[in-house]
């Protein structure tokens, strides 16, 4: 539990930090980043636990970006929802020893996320800032960027995500 | 797999209900009174945060800034007030050159008859459009109110004293002493002209640029721009004093007995910072 907070928290404020020097980019590179988190915290924890770490990310990240124009908890609907298809697609069919898949979860929850978010913002009638539809250069070269690290990024946040064994956990033994 | 679809459905449904709460514009407001409250600038919270903690530094430097302007103010006004006292203090210098010489010139009998004299400050004017011209008041002297004083003043134009006014009734001398200005409608002499010789009352009306003369023979010879001076007849001005010049005859018409004319006084309204009272003749001769 303790990681999975530290998780979101850690992913909304590197988001943060991302918009401060990456101005507009962050419509751009942000959301997707934590489409692809979703994703592999399904991928490792289970679609019941990416629900939860998904819906909560998602109601951070909207409370912090929200404008006036916006609504809170759409972003918390895609994520949640990515991350429990992402759990019951590929949850126990990769770890930090075989990564691969990484990539295919990736790839998975970018286009699952994307067309959520604009079903949502359709609905809504909200600009959600985070899923524009135009695909520009610079959003082809992030998405596939992101599907080309989906291995490491699995390591990654196994590493933040999975305990590990401590010489102190060791000494209990 | 039917409890793990339900959590994510109530889930969607709750953020569904939530999100069709308008909180946009709420959370936004509060967001930017925070971001105010932390720095005005700030376009993030995290930008306000960082900005912060120049906050201190820019208070301190504020106030020493501050500090370092009111000092120079409280220099500058220093000066101010040291070279304000020395320009007032020249201006009280030759203001008293100025009563002393005019004092002398009066003792020493050029213009004047022989009389005791006290160069006057005066203090105060009276107010309103008819007592501007009628009244003035003087720093204190020493004598007693049923003393009787004509002040005079110096026209440069002219090189001579003119006939000002007199004390005022029931006016304290030790205390606060006023004069009625010959403009005054509280006071009235008997003047001559200078020329014809004849006598005649002096009124004021009140007004700065006009006085009435009355009692003038029928057949007078009196024009324009003669000259009228304090006459014997006079219990309080010294005979031959300048007091005005004829502007304006008014013939007598055939059923009555005297003419009238009027007449613009010489002394100066605007200029009434200072006079010369004369005592009476008997102080004079006594001395």
């Amino acid at each position: 539990m303790i990681r999975m907070l530290f998780a979101a928290l850690g992913l909304v404020i590197l988001e943060v930090l991302y918009s401060l020097v990456g101005a507009r980019m962050v419509y751009y590179f942000v959301p997707l980043l934590a489409l692809q988190a979703s994703a592999l915290v399904g991928l490792l924890l289970g679609p019941a636990k990416a629900s939860w770490w998904g819906a909560l990310t998602g109601f951070l990240e909207d409370v912090y970006f929200i404008s006036s124009n916006g609504a809170i908890g759409l972003s918390s609907i895609v994520y949640l929802w990515v991350g429990w298809v992402a759990g019951k697609l590929f949850y126990e069919r990769a770890d930090a020893d075989n990564p691969a898949m990484g990539a295919v979860a990736t790839a998975f929850a970018l286009a699952l996320g994307l067309v959520l978010a604009k079903i949502l913002s359709l609905v809504f009638n909200v600009a959600l800032p985070a899923f524009s539809s135009m695909l520009t250069w610079t959003r082809v070269f992030s998405l596939a960027a992101q599907i080309a690290l989906g291995p490491w990024m699995l390591r990654l946040m196994a590493w933040i995500l999975q305990p590990r064994n401590s010489s102190r956990h060791e000494a209990f033994q | 797999m039917k409890k793990d679809f339900t959590r994510p459905v109530v889930l969607t449904v709750l953020f569904l209900a939530f999100a069709g709460v308008p909180l946009g514009p709420a959370v936004t407001a509060c967001r930017a009174v925070v971001y105010y409250l932390i720095h005005p600038g700030a376009e993030s919270l995290a930008q306000a945060c960082r900005y912060s903690g120049y906050l201190g530094e820019s208070w301190s430097r504020l106030l020493a800034a501050r500090a370092y302007m009111d000092q120079e103010e409280v220099k500058n006004f220093a000066q101010r007030l040291e070279s304000f006292e020395e320009s007032t203090a020249q201006e009280e210098l030759d203001f008293q050159d100025s009563l002393g010489r005019e004092s002398e010139m009066a003792a020493s009998g050029m213009d004047l008859p022989r009389r005791l004299i006290w160069p006057l400050r005066v203090v105060h004017r009276g107010l309103g459009q008819e007592e501007w011209a009628s009244r003035i008041c003087t720093e204190p002297i020493g004598l007693s109110s049923t003393s009787h004083l004509a002040v005079v003043q110096f026209i440069p134009r002219l090189e001579t004293f003119v006939l000002a006014g007199r004390n005022a009734t029931a006016s304290d001398l030790s205390s606060r002493p006023c004069f009625d200005l010959v403009t005054s409608p509280r006071y009235a002499l008997s003047v001559s002209v200078e020329g014809t010789g004849e006598t005649g009352l002096l009124r004021g009306l009140g007004r700065p640029d006009r006085l009435s003369l009355e009692y003038l023979p029928k057949e007078s010879k009196i024009k324009a721009g003669d000259r009228l001076k304090t006459s014997r007849l006079s219990a309080v001005a010294p005979a031959g004093i300048l007091v005005g010049e004829v502007v304006e005859v008014e013939p007598a018409g055939a059923a009555q007995l005297f003419s009238r004319a009027y007449v613009r006084a010489y002394f100066d309204l605007a200029r009434l910072d200072h006079l010369l009272a004369l005592g009476p003749q008997e102080i004079s001769q006594n001395k």
